[in-house]
């Protein structure tokens, strides 16, 4: 790392890196249910086990909570937002999981969050799920909208017929770099807290944070990923890539995926700000982020220049 | 007193031998004479260059009666479509594939057609039949009467009673209700359907009556040969349209034992169960068997694609295919335990692989049966299209890449497959008019139509020759109905009214005895009010003439 | 007319000078299909007077007038123009009186006011768009034409008066409104579709229906006895009609805070259509 390019604030290090997203579908999904509660209880159902497309299919997320005046049926509700690689992966993953854990969950309906443009590519919401009503179904279509209405235990299920799939990015991410544990994890709460407050973007996994950062790639002919041996500080003495020095005890990743560029970029600038704000005396030692030198996908989103510091 | 010559025509009259030869000829009051080349005429038509033959006779159209009326309808959509009126000769009528009478007249006389017949009339309700064949303008019209379902014949079958009994009821069935011949729809079915049958193959029992197809078929051909009735009994076959009536189609063939039967809408009849959708043509197998018997005529029912509407006397069949409608709408109905109809909304779809092969095979039967003297061309209309698709028809017939043309733009399957394909047989214009008039004149009897010798009815029609058949036979240059110009170049100039061609066979007025009875015990129309008169059946027929038809072997009553 | 007046326009106005002795079809004097015609050309277009053909310059002055896009304002008591709007696939039509049958029969886009009364038929078979009658409406409105098979199919039908017998019969899809009064077999073998009314309905309310929804925003009508109630709770779909209702204003501002009453039927034609009773 040249001296050019140092940048550190607060006794924070943040590499001249970036970190590397690539282009996924999405739609969001509005839960509404007779209470908060059963809306939040489909919503983490339908957002569970979704951390990551390389084995759930999907990666989703709880977006928000939605108050009464924000929803279409004007009931408590929740946003969510899912990612897939493909417009068909999304439309299987949707089928599945509204299917499993909204359709059975007391009192729910489901809508689309989106708007998305006429010409969007729409995909399935209620229009299969339709026939579980084996015939008793009915469907209404109000201002220009279909909802299919079918018939269950405690009165209807109501979801509209089909969501909007947009084009997101999925993949975005920090590396925090702590000197203990318990550091390390303190950051990553911060900047997941602060990540979370904005609008269109989630972070997939458990709690926000990933500890298991992967490479592309493995000695095992089968495996497609393998773990990231360059920021693993039992590895700092061995491995001939490692980007850790020794007072590096423990590193911690944030993944976000977001509907646009710009969304990414945002959450991952408040992350930092969150990071840096509590500094090197809560134990912090660098930022950095994951890339694949640029092979992976399109969307590159430089630290520095999130920061405004591009060039300083 | 009225003459008229037609002069330097190219001529073909096949009832007559004549195939091109180029002559005058000559009309005098409606009748064709000779004339001195240096007689003074009224009117002189110089129609050199062009084809002059007699006026098409469509033997199989449904023009008339409750099922048409039904179809009318129940597609009052279809009246909408209507063009905008540009003729002041034509009153209000519209349609186009369930025209009214008077535009089913119109259009017919403008393609050069002057004679229909309704191939479908419920004794019950020969009058409405005959009313709206006589509104029908400018059309010499006919109609045959629907036996072979009615409770009375099956009755009599079932009950044994001597054939001369059942003979002489056919006899006094046509004799009341004018009709120029008998047609059986499927035979029995349509009973059985009443019986809760959904199929009855030739030989099958009638679930009720324990009678069988092939008894009907045999009776009833029986019975018009002995009554001397000029055209054979008008056979719509068991299971239409069901994949693999070939086999039934045969056996009725074979039921007439040598007899005298005319198998009508054969395209509808001719299926096989080979491929791999269970459905081929046995086009090849009805053409051989037409060709190995010399007793047997056929008419096509080609289709052609579009929207129409099957109107059916098989109640059976058309409960079956009420499913199938588009729109999805039809009408089943029955009238006095006599015959039945079903109306199903029909459109046919090139890329649908059943559709395009029907098409297929309704023109491989055209070419590949020998005798044309023994094939008619018909859509049975409206079932398989409209009328007014002929001159697109007679194309087809007579020009193979045009024919080429068109079965490779329908479903790939059928367009690679079909037997059409390797026939390369192109139809003269000598064997369309065999088909469009000749023939069907033959086959009903009629000795003074669909030719133009010395003394035949003057209903003939020029056409200009063109390379294109079908807009030749689309715009006729001149149409003369009895010798009436009613077309010039395809537009109406005049709408006589046409006359009423019907039969009056003896029987034995014994018969009526027993007809009272069941009529009083079973019908809800008065016995006396059964008979149509000769005075009231040229009321029917809006003051047009009778043209009473000579039986066979007899002549006709005068 | 000057003729320095006679220029291109998109938009026209169209006054009656005097009634039609007969029927006078409109059918294709569409905004759309007039655009860049001058007043001149548009007076010479002919249309049809019962059986014969006569410009419409006959029967209305016309003249143009400024406007955002493709309209045509009609200015007079037109109850014998038949067909008005048939088809309208965009553009506006505004008509200041009443006017004949069809009046936006079959019609896919655009927009047609009429501050008057309309005759029969209107809105028959119509797709898409918006049509809204400021006076009352004859018998068959949002209906089909005789023999089709399904009614009025898409779009919003705004009836501020009165509506005649058979309104809504075998209407298939779209929003109808109706303040005043419903005739006899209001909704009559409806196929799907939305009829909110908010007036008295007259007999046989419902006869046949197989799906859709009746909101009846005022005057509660008895159920007749192939129609049932069913118990369970619809505040969600109450919830997204009522709001798409309340942009309606008046009687159907405040529909979203009632618990409606559901009866399903007709029984006898697949039952699986819906009477939503609010109050």
């Amino acid at each position: 790392m040249s001296a050019a390019a140092m940048l550190e604030i607060n006794g924070v290090v943040i590499d001249d890196t970036f970190a590397e997203a690539f282009p996924m579908k999405a739609t969001r999904l509005v839960i509404t249910a007779h209470n908060a509660t059963w809306a939040n209880h489909a919503a983490v159902a339908l957002t569970g086990f979704a951390t990551s497309v390389i084995a759930c299919g999907c990666e989703a997320g709880i977006e928000r909570v939605l108050e009464p005046g924000e929803t279409p049926d004007g009931r408590p509700g929740v946003a969510v937002l899912i990612f897939s690689m493909s417009g068909k992966d999304l439309a299987k993953q949707i089928e599945r999981r509204v299917g499993q854990c909204v359709l059975t969950c007391p009192t729910t309906a489901v809508y689309t969050g989106l708007d998305g443009p006429p010409d969007a590519d729409r995909t399935a919401l209620g229009k299969n799920l339709r026939f579980f009503g084996d015939g008793w179904q009915i469907s209404k279509v109000i201002d220009g909208r279909r909802y299919w209405r079918v018939p269950v235990m405690d009165g209807e299920f109501v979801a509209e017929e089909t969501t909007p799939v947009v084009k997101a990015v999925g993949g975005g991410n920090l590396l925090i770099l702590a000197h203990d544990t318990e550091a390390a994890l303190g950051a990553a709460e911060a900047a997941v807290v602060a990540m979370r407050a904005l609008p269109n973007v989630i972070l997939p996994f458990p709690g926000g944070v990933v500890r298991s950062g992967s490479k592309i790639g493995s000695k095992y002919a089968s495996l497609p990923a393998s773990s990231n041996d360059a920021f693993c500080p039992a590895l700092t003495p061995l491995a001939k890539r490692t980007e850790l020095s020794a007072e590096v005890g423990c590193v911690m990743e944030i993944v976000i995926d977001g509907l646009t560029d710009g969304d990414v970029a945002a959450a991952m600038r408040v992350g930092m700000e969150a990071v840096v704000a509590r500094g090197a005396a809560a134990g912090v030692r660098r930022i950095s982020a994951g890339n694949y030198g640029g092979k992976l996908g399109p969307y590159l989103y430089r630290l520095h220049a999130l920061l405004g510091k591009e060039g300083a | 007193m009225s003459t008229l010559r037609l002069k330097g025509g190219r001529i073909i009259d096949p009832a007559n031998g004549i195939d091109g030869e180029v002559r005058d000829i000559g009309v005098r009051d409606g009748r064709i004479v000779a004339l001195h080349p240096a007689e003074k005429v009224d009117r002189e038509f110089d129609v050199s260059g062009m084809v002059v033959m007699a006026g098409g006779i469509d033997m199989h159209t449904h023009i008339g009666g409750g099922k048409v009326n039904l179809a009318r309808m129940l597609l009052p959509e279809d009246h909408r479509a209507n063009r905008a009126p540009d003729n002041p000769l034509e009153l209000a009528s519209a349609g186009c594939c369930t025209p009214g009478t008077l535009a089913t007249g119109y259009r017919y006389a403008e393609m050069g057609y002057t004679a229909a017949f309704e191939p479908a009339m419920a004794p019950s309700n020969a009058r409405h039949a005959h009313m709206e064949m006589g509104d029908t303008p400018i059309l010499d019209h006919g109609a045959y009467v629907m036996l072979g379902n009615d409770e009375l014949m099956l009755r009599m079958l079932a009950e044994g009673q001597d054939f001369e009994r059942i003979r002489d009821y056919v006899g006094w069935t046509i004799h009341a209700t004018r009709a120029m011949g008998v047609k059986v729809v499927n035979p029995g079915g349509i009973s059985a359907f009443k019986f809760n049958q959904r199929k009855l193959d030739v030989d099958e029992d009638h679930t009720h009556w324990r009678i069988t197809p092939r008894q009907v078929v045999q009776t009833l051909a029986r019975a018009l040969t002995e009554l001397g009735i000029p055209h054979p009994l008008h056979i719509h076959a068991s299971n239409l349209g069901v994949p693999g009536n070939i086999g039934s189609t045969l056996a009725t063939i074979a039921a007439l034992e040598g007899l005298r039967g005319h198998l009508t809408h054969v395209q509808f009849h001719a299926y096989g169960t080979e491929g791999a959708r269970k459905f081929s043509s046995a086009a090849r197998e009805l053409a051989e068997a037409v060709n190995a018997n010399p007793n047997v005529s056929i008419d096509v029912g080609q289709i052609t694609f579009g929207q129409t509407v099957t109107a059916s006397g098989d109640t059976m069949r058309q409960h079956a295919n009420a499913d199938l409608g588009s729109p999805r709408k039809w009408i089943g109905a029955d009238i006095e335990c006599d015959a039945g109809c079903g109306i199903v909304p029909f459109r046919y779809r090139e890329e649908s692989f059943v559709n395009a092969l029907q098409w297929a095979i309704g023109l491989e039967l055209f070419l590949l049966v020998d005798d044309p003297w023994r094939v008619v061309l018909t859509t049975d209309h409206p079932n398989g299209g409209p009328f007014t698709s002929y001159p697109h028809l007679i194309r087809l017939l007579m020009d193979k890449s045009f024919r080429d043309e068109q079965l490779a733009k329908l479903h790939p399957e059928v367009a690679v497959n079909a037997l059409l394909r390797g026939i390369g047989r192109e139809l003269s214009l000598n064997e369309i008019a065999i088909m469009t008039r000749a023939a069907p004149a033959r086959l009903l009897g009629l000795a003074d139509r669909g030719q133009l010798g010395e003394g035949a009815a003057a209903d003939i029609a020029v056409y200009r020759e063109d390379p294109d058949r079908e807009a030749m036979f689309t715009t006729p240059e001149y149409v003369f109905k009895d010798g009436e110009l009613v077309v010039q170049r395809g537009r109406l100039v005049a709408t006589p009214v046409g006359g009423t061609h019907f039969l009056e066979p003896e029987f034995d007025p014994a018969i009526e005895r027993m007809l009272a009875k069941y009529a009083d015990e079973h019908l809800a129309t008065a016995w006396r009010h059964a008979a149509i008169g000769r005075d009231e059946l040229c009321a029917c027929a809006n003051g047009g003439r009778l043209l009473a038809c000579p039986l066979h072997g007899r002549g006709g009553r005068k | 007319m000057s003729p320095a007046n006679d220029r291109d326009a998109n938009a026209f106005r169209l006054r009656l000078r005097a009634q039609p002795a007969l029927r006078l079809d409109l059918a294709g004097f569409v905004p759309q299909a007039l655009g860049g015609e001058t007043p001149s050309g548009v007076a010479r277009r002919a249309l049809w007077h019962g059986n014969e053909q006569v410009p419409i310059g006959e029967f209305f002055d016309v003249e143009a007038m400024a406007a955002d896009g493709p309209e045509l304002v009609f200015e007079g008591d037109l109850s014998r123009c038949d067909g008005l709007g048939r088809g309208l696939d965009g553009g506006r039509i505004r008509v200041e009186g009443d006017v004949g049958d069809y009046v936006g029969s079959g019609m896919r886009a655009g927009e047609i006011v009429v501050t008057g009364s309309a005759g029969l038929l209107a809105a028959c078979e119509m797709a898409g768009g918006r049509l809204e009658v400021g006076g009352d409406v004859g018998d068959y409105a949002a209906s089909a034409l005789p023999g089709d098979m399904d009614g009025m199919r898409g779009g919003l039908f705004i009836v501020r008066g009165k509506a005649g017998a058979r309104f809504g019969d075998r209407m298939r899809r779209g929003t109808a409104v109706v303040f005043g009064d419903a005739g006899d077999f209001l909704a009559s073998r409806l196929v799907a579709g939305t009829i909110a009314v908010a007036g008295a309905v007259g007999a046989h309310c419902g006869y046949g229906m197989r799906r859709g929804t009746l909101i009846f925003a005022g005057p509660q009508p008895e159920p007749p006895p192939t129609f049932v109630p069913t118990g369970h709770d619809v505040q969600v779909i109450w919830t997204l009609l009522a709001r798409s209702l309340a942009v309606h204003g008046g009687p159907f501002a405040a529909l979203a805070a009632a618990r409606p009453r559901r009866f399903v039927g007709d029984l006898a034609a697949d039952g699986k259509g819906e009477w939503l009773l609010p109050a």
